[in-house]
């Protein structure tokens, strides 16, 4: 019943955009086949062989998909490879006709361990193996170790295993890619430019020459080089590396064709400072070289979590701060002016590949390895995966989950809603990767996680139906917040090791969600739990990623980031039932009922709201300053990249200067706002405003300056403390459900009269105001005040004749 | 397609990028337009990549995601200084970052020199700081002051519970509870935890050696990166594993030692450490920049910071230090002159403009003095490109025109209330006698006054010098406690508020301590601050008159009706409900 409203979701997405779908549930629309989508066939043994690369120009730094069909299996067909998979590797030069030469590939650094010997290296030397095609180099025949050289395009030829041009650690090489037991595989293929790969120099210019960049593919057979047939046993796998001449003779070349690399801004003596959410790094990263060459100066980007920014915002020196929700009036002393600079969607961003265990069903097993790119999650069940209720995340496991599923991929909820994952097995699917701080972002989450009925039930400890209960240390009456706690920690004393291993040496913060999606690309989980009992000191060192087809990964990011490395999004349950993956038409359907949060200028989707083929956890993203505070230099240079974000900056592309991918263009609402803001910045920069307690900036029509739509500071246009304090704590899941959010107010409400506890969205243990050394702000927002006053007088009167009355009564009998 | 690929729209050519808005939406309609070379080819940088410290990583992430718009790409694994340094000794790396140098010796072990030519270069300040968790109810703490020797204590396991006296006389105006004091250790080789011992190694020497010995290691102890551990200690590796632990809700009574940067970060409070001149500092931007005049630099640029220990301004943190890169000084293994060049210019940059951006993340810009010794290590680079290394051009925020560090000159002094004595910022202890009177409120008339800037003024100051008194009375003048008379520098008791912003630029220092009116705002009588806005402090005593007028609505109606009728009936046990007179 669900899949049909996936399917209009999807159908709506195709308005007129370079890339219109964001992110979509099949491979084919994560990285679709573009007008230079190339296919070509292999030669000899390899004639069958048929290579699709999805797109081959105009090309930046990005991920390329590689399929291909047609080919004897690679066997084993699980675990190590020994015989018949496809190497893939960049190379520059030679001509359109010849292709590359094998020099000039940037291959054998040695990254995988997952097949013979030298297969993933420009060693020549291989036990005793020698080619009969091999001319050109005759030493490795002698026994000593020698190399196939590089050649870079700068001219410089290096050797040996460790160079300046190959490194492990940034090389896009793929060495071996598994060919399923149908004949096809794929490959998602970072393809660098000069900037990432300088012996490639691809994209780059010298002398008005730019190097021919190719993508090769060497296929490899069940024959050596010296024609001996392997696989015949478990243990024994191909060993020579894939640049041997026999080997190099079969390889299937693809030019490519890079856009030209912009040159990049200059270094100059100052950069304009802007703080501000992680949400922003993509696009900010695509504005920088645009704005520098407008003939203005550059900006720096400190990425700072929204609560540290909006305190940022209210000091001395606002700079340009980049948030979801606005600052307390209350706490800014000159007005902050917002701007909508991009819309958005978090994700719930996978990197997994099937992977099953040996009793399954062969056709499971033949899926092995294969991105899974169809996952669907409702609010409790990413609400299991931030608690530490699954029995994976809470290692070592506590008795309060121990009756709980291992991970998602065992959870019986998620297989009823994936029934894909129903034959899968998986070493553990059950952490998911968060960020430290109080984030915006993290508000969203539990505030669309908590205005739904059943997640709520759960996490206040009702079973689900299948009996899973909530970590029990995260069971609480009341939510939302804006950080993800992890609160089940422990340690574990091996006695043959000096150190113990930690709760959070296994499942560690990301810095920020950049990082957290560029983990789950590499398959690498952040943790530290490969015991080194040599080190100086002993300890604990980075485990290694995820090998590739066994990769297992799910993250909080956002749908540029999610695109950006190729992740699969999961199609999230939004308050209207519907689960709906982020698209430009599901995140401009939530965007067009955004509410009004309390803040002039600063509006915002609710996800709790019931709206049809809405993407939940849709959200705008503002710019802010306090123009009193800044000089007309600062004003300007702020104007100025506000009035480029909203304009040329909302031009979807691939290119410098454009909208990445997974950021929705802003309608003309939004651009006149920002607009309309970028001027009152210049006009009011360095003004002091009236010493007015409360001034109003320029009046923006459409937004209602009092409603407190329920979003952080409710004071704004209540007038008695029931309905502030109800407006505040309901949050977001007002609308989710009228009968649900009234109940929400009176269980978070305490009797504290200090009004404190209310008037701070998230909980006061790690209330925002935390962040700095500011203390909390105690300010119980705007008309509290005045209640007060009220509430005085009212009551003296009230005594007053309840005393008089009581007399009269008194008297009476 | 053209012959060598090149026939690409170029829309970053000198022409053709100032219609950049043109172009991307041409480009859209035909993707393979005409062919146009850039007309300048800058040469083009190399990636880099380096490894180590997690103390500085959020500062180095941040000057690696903004040299992207220059074209340089540099690679960064925060995987603690001693990793760091194996791996600079290995070869894998291009750089290493650092909080100490190769050979000292730790645990009997010395970590030699790496065969490879090798410079220190500083690359940005900052303090270790004290991030606790700790609450007393349901509030938390945010003003603690520690003295380095119950720091000292608390780390060694010789105070173990938060009410221990030592605390208290830190803290005469938190009423602390008797909870487990939790330290939080890193697990892996740090040049956190090696700044950490190092100074306890210098300023504690006693009580640090005593545990050394006790745990099991050589006496006299020193520094170490590894810091020993025992039982009731907790060890996480990295700065974000010590950190996201005490965040946690469940470490209430964690207190551990990182960069300040992380404690901002996770969004918590820092203790106010104990200096030479007796003030309980924070280590902001300022205090380290301050308490770094007191460093004495080796000629290899490692750092001798017992001067900074024992530096007397009032105003210095004396946890303060700098981390610093390990540059390659020759080309070998997979280090090229190429790689020097981006190297020296990622180098420049962050010495320079991007310390402007140390304040805002919670590190201390270098002074002048260390990006001059820094810049002869750039130079010793190879390949590096020393045209571009111009002290003159250098947009660092600590020069001035006279050569004195202008961070460290415009430090404001710390607050009275932060001297080590019997006044507190932000607690009962404060403002004096303020605290007992904040109760009583002083009914409506005050209630003008405090939503007026006055009342604004005297809010915000709060805990500093007049909130205590403020808060109580609702009276907007500022009162010197005796106690701030005494020891008031220059800008001791004033209030100086700046023009442009409206905000307190000066109350001793320290805007962010204020309180809740004198302890008003906690029936409990519980002394923890929390941040005072715009006239909150006569509120408290406001709403708080108003409550119990409330309260006296609720419960006297009752009560007086149940006397009233006691007294008719002659029966306390009488169920009839009066309802407020209706008869």
């Amino acid at each position: 019943m669900l899949v049909p409203m996936l399917g209009s979701v999807l159908v709506a997405t195709g308005i007129a955009m370079s890339a219109p779908v964001v992110t979509a549930p099949s491979a084919q629309a994560v990285l679709e086949l573009t007008d230079s989508a190339m296919t070509k066939n292999g030669s000899g043994e390899f004639a069958d062989l048929k290579i699709t690369i999805n797109q081959t120009e105009n090309l930046v730094n990005q991920i390329v998909r590689i399929t291909w069909a047609g080919q004897t299996p690679t066997t084993p067909d699980y675990g190590t490879l020994n015989t018949n998979y496809l190497q893939i590797m960049q190379c520059w030069g030679g001509t359109l006709e010849e292709g590359p030469p094998r020099e000039q590939c940037l291959y054998g650094s040695q990254k995988a361990a997952t097949g013979g010997q030298n297969t993933a290296s420009r060693q020549m030397t291989t036990a005793g193996v020698i080619d009969p095609l091999e001319e050109k180099y005759e030493e490795y025949k002698e026994g000593t170790i020698s190399y196939i050289p590089f050649v870079s395009w700068s001219g410089k030829t290096v050797s040996g295993r460790k160079n300046e041009y190959i490194n492990k650690n940034t090389s896009n090489e793929s060495n071996h890619n598994r060919i399923r037991p149908d004949g096809t595989g794929e490959e998602f293929f970072e393809v660098q430019t000069g900037v990432e790969a300088p012996g490639l120099g691809c994209g780059q210019f010298r002398d008005g020459q730019t190097p021919l960049c190719w993508i090769v593919v060497v296929p490899r057979g069940d024959t050596e080089v010296d024609g001996v047939e392997r696989g015949r046993t478990f243990t024994d796998p191909l060993d020579t590396s894939p640049l041997m001449t026999s080997n190099w003779v079969n390889r299937i070349a693809f030019p490519i064709y890079f856009q030209p690399i912009g040159l990049a801004c200059a270094i100059t003596g100052s950069e304009t400072p802007l703080v501000g959410s992680d949400r922003i790094i993509e696009a900010i990263a695509r504005w920088q070289p645009a704005l520098c060459d407008e003939g203005g100066g550059n900006f720096s980007f400190t990425v700072l979590p929204d609560g540290q920014a909006r305190s940022v915002l209210s000091g001395s020196k606002p700079t340009l701060a980049f948030t979801g929700y606005g600052a307390d009036p209350e706490q800014t002393p000159t007005p902050a002016v917002y701007a909508p600079v991009a819309l958005s969607g978090l994700t719930i961003a996978f990197n997994v590949e099937s992977q099953s265990s040996t009793v399954a069903p062969t056709e499971v097993r033949r899926r092995d390895g294969q991105r899974i790119d169809s996952i669907k999650l409702n609010q409790r069940l990413v609400a299991k995966l931030l608690t530490q209720s699954y029995r994976y995340d809470a290692q070592p496991l506590p008795e309060r989950v121990a009756n709980n599923p291992w991970d998602l991929a065992t959870d019986p909820e998620f297989i009823q809603l994936n029934p894909q994952f129903g034959e899968l097995k998986f070493p553990a699917l059950g952490h998911m990767v968060t960020t430290i701080g109080q984030t915006d972002s993290a508000r969203l989450v539990w505030d669309w996680i908590w205005a739904d009925k059943e997640a709520r039930a759960w996490m206040k400890g009702q079973a689900d139906p299948w009996g899973m209960v909530i970590n029990s240390l995260y069971e609480r009456a009341s939510y939302p917040r804006s950080d993800y706690p992890r609160t089940d920690n422990a340690c574990v004393q091996y006695t043959d090791r000096v150190v113990s291993l930690c709760t959070f040496d296994l499942f560690p913060y990301a810095g920020d969600i950049a990082a957290a999606a560029r983990a789950a690309s590499r398959g690498d989980t952040l943790s530290r739990a490969v015991y080194d009992p040599v080190g100086i000191p002993p300890g604990y060192k980075r485990t290694p990623p995820q090998p590739p087809g066994k990769r297992a990964m799910v993250v909080i990011a956002d749908a540029p980031l999610t695109d950006r490395f190729a992740l699969t999004p999961a199609a999230l349950r939004n308050a209207a039932g519907e689960y709906v993956l982020p698209a430009p038409a599901s995140l401009l359907a939530a965007a067009a009922q955004a509410k009004d949060t309390g803040v002039d200028g600063v509006n915002q989707p609710d996800p709790g709201a019931k709206v049809k083929g809405a993407y939940p956890l849709t959200s705008f993203i503002y710019a802010a300053t306090r123009p009193a505070l800044l000089d007309d230099d600062e004003a300007a240079e702020y104007a100025r990249l506000i009035e480029y974000a909203v304009g040329p900056g909302q031009v979807i592309g691939d290119d410098f200067g454009e909208l990445p991918i997974g950021y929705v263009p802003l309608g003309e609402k939004e651009r006149r706002a920002a607009e309309r803001a970028a001027q009152m910045i210049i006009d009011t920069a360095g003004i002091m405003p009236e010493p007015k307690p409360k001034p109003e900036p320029e009046p923006e029509p459409e937004i209602d300056s009092g409603a407190g739509g329920g979003i952080p500071f409710g004071g704004g246009g209540s007038t008695t403390p029931i309905s502030s304090a109800g407006g505040v704590s309901s949050g977001t899941s007002g609308s989710a459900d009228s009968v649900e959010s009234g109940e929400s107010a009176p269980e978070e409400k305490s009797v504290d009269p200090t009004a404190e506890e209310t008037a701070e969205p998230t909980d006061p243990v790690v209330a925002e105001a935390a962040t700095e050394t500011l203390p909390t702000p105690a300010a119980p927002v705007g008309s509290i005040k005045y209640v007060a006053v009220i509430l005085l007088i009212a009551g003296c009167l009230a005594l007053l004749i309840a005393t008089l009355l009581g007399q009269v009564v008194g008297r009476r009998t | 397609m053209g012959a060598l690929g090149v026939s690409r729209v170029n829309r970053f050519a000198s022409t053709g990028r100032r219609a950049l808005a043109a172009f991307a939406s041409l480009a859209l309609l035909a993707p393979l337009g005409v062919i146009a070379a850039p007309a300048a080819e800058a040469e083009s940088y190399v990636p880099v990549s380096g490894a180590g410290s997690t103390w500085s990583q959020n500062a180095l992430d941040q000057w690696r995601r903004n040299v992207n718009q220059y074209g340089m790409r540099i690679d960064y694994q925060g995987t603690g200084s001693s990793d760091g340094r194996n791996q600079f000794k290995n070869g894998t790396v291009d750089f290493a970052v650092s909080e100490i140098p190769y050979g000292l010796k730790d645990n009997n072990v010395v970590d030699a020199p790496p065969q490879r030519g090798f410079a220190y270069m500083p690359i940005v300040a900052g303090g270790t700081a004290f991030m606790y968790n700790l609450k007393i109810g349901p509030n938390r703490v945010t003003q603690l002051r520690l003295s380095g020797e119950t720091v000292a204590k608390m780390f060694t396991g010789v105070i173990t519970k938060w009410d221990d006296p030592a605390v208290k006389a830190d803290n005469p105006g938190l009423t602390l509870p008797a909870i487990q004091v939790v330290p939080v250790v890193r697990s892996d080789g740090s040049g956190t935890t090696a700044q950490f011992t190092a100074w306890l190694a210098s300023e504690q020497s006693g009580i640090w050696n005593n545990y050394c010995a006790k745990v099991g290691r050589a006496t006299p102890c020193g520094q170490t990166s590894n810091y020993p551990t025992q039982t009731g200690m907790v060890a996480q590796s990295g700065s974000l594993g010590v950190s996201g632990y005490t965040s946690q809700e469940q470490s209430v009574g964690a207190i551990t030692y990182v960069e300040y940067s992380y404690a901002k970060n996770a969004g918590f409070p820092v203790a106010k450490l104990l200096n030479k001149s007796n003030f309980y500092v924070e280590p902001t931007a300022e205090a380290v920049a301050v308490g770094l005049l007191g460093a004495k630099i080796n000629p290899d640029l490692s750092q001798n910071l017992s001067g900074v220990y024992n530096n007397t301004d009032k105003r210095a943190y004396p946890l303060s230090s700098y981390s610093y890169m390990i540059l390659p000084t020759a080309v070998e293994g997979a280090f090229s002159e190429e790689k020097g060049r981006t190297l020296g210019d990622f180098a420049s940059y962050f010495l320079c403009q991007g310390q402007q951006q140390a304040d805002a993340l919670g590190y201390s810009p270098l002074p002048i003095n260390l990006v001059k010794a820094g810049f002869d290590q750039i130079k010793r680079i190879p390949g590096v490109d020393t045209q571009n290394i111009n002290i003159n051009n250098c947009n660092n925020p600590t020069f001035s025109t006279d050569g004195t560090n202008t961070l460290a000159k415009t430090a404001p002094q710390p607050a009275a209330c932060d001297a080590k004595g019997p006044t507190q910022c932000g607690t009962q202890a404060a403002g004096g006698s303020g605290g007992s009177s904040g109760g009583s409120g002083s009914g409506g008339n005050s209630s003008g006054g405090g939503t007026t800037g006055g009342g604004s003024a005297g809010g915000t100051t709060g805990g500093g010098t007049t909130g205590g008194t403020t808060g109580g009375g609702g009276v907007v003048e500022p009162v010197v406690d005796p106690v701030t008379g005494e020891i008031t520098d220059a800008s001791g008791g004033e209030v100086v508020i700046d023009e442009a912003t409206g905000e307190i630029v000066a109350v001793g220092g320290d805007v962010a301590v204020a309180e809740t009116g004198g302890g008003g705002g906690y029936v409990a009588g519980i002394p923890v601050s929390t941040q005072a806005s715009a006239g909150w402090g006569p509120y408290t005593g406001l709403l708080l008159a108003a409550f119990t007028v409330l309260l006296a609505l609720l419960f006297a109606p009752p009560l007086v009706a149940r006397s009233l009728a006691a007294r008719r009936a002659g029966s306390p046990g009488d169920d009839s409900t009066p309802s407020g007179g209706a008869t």
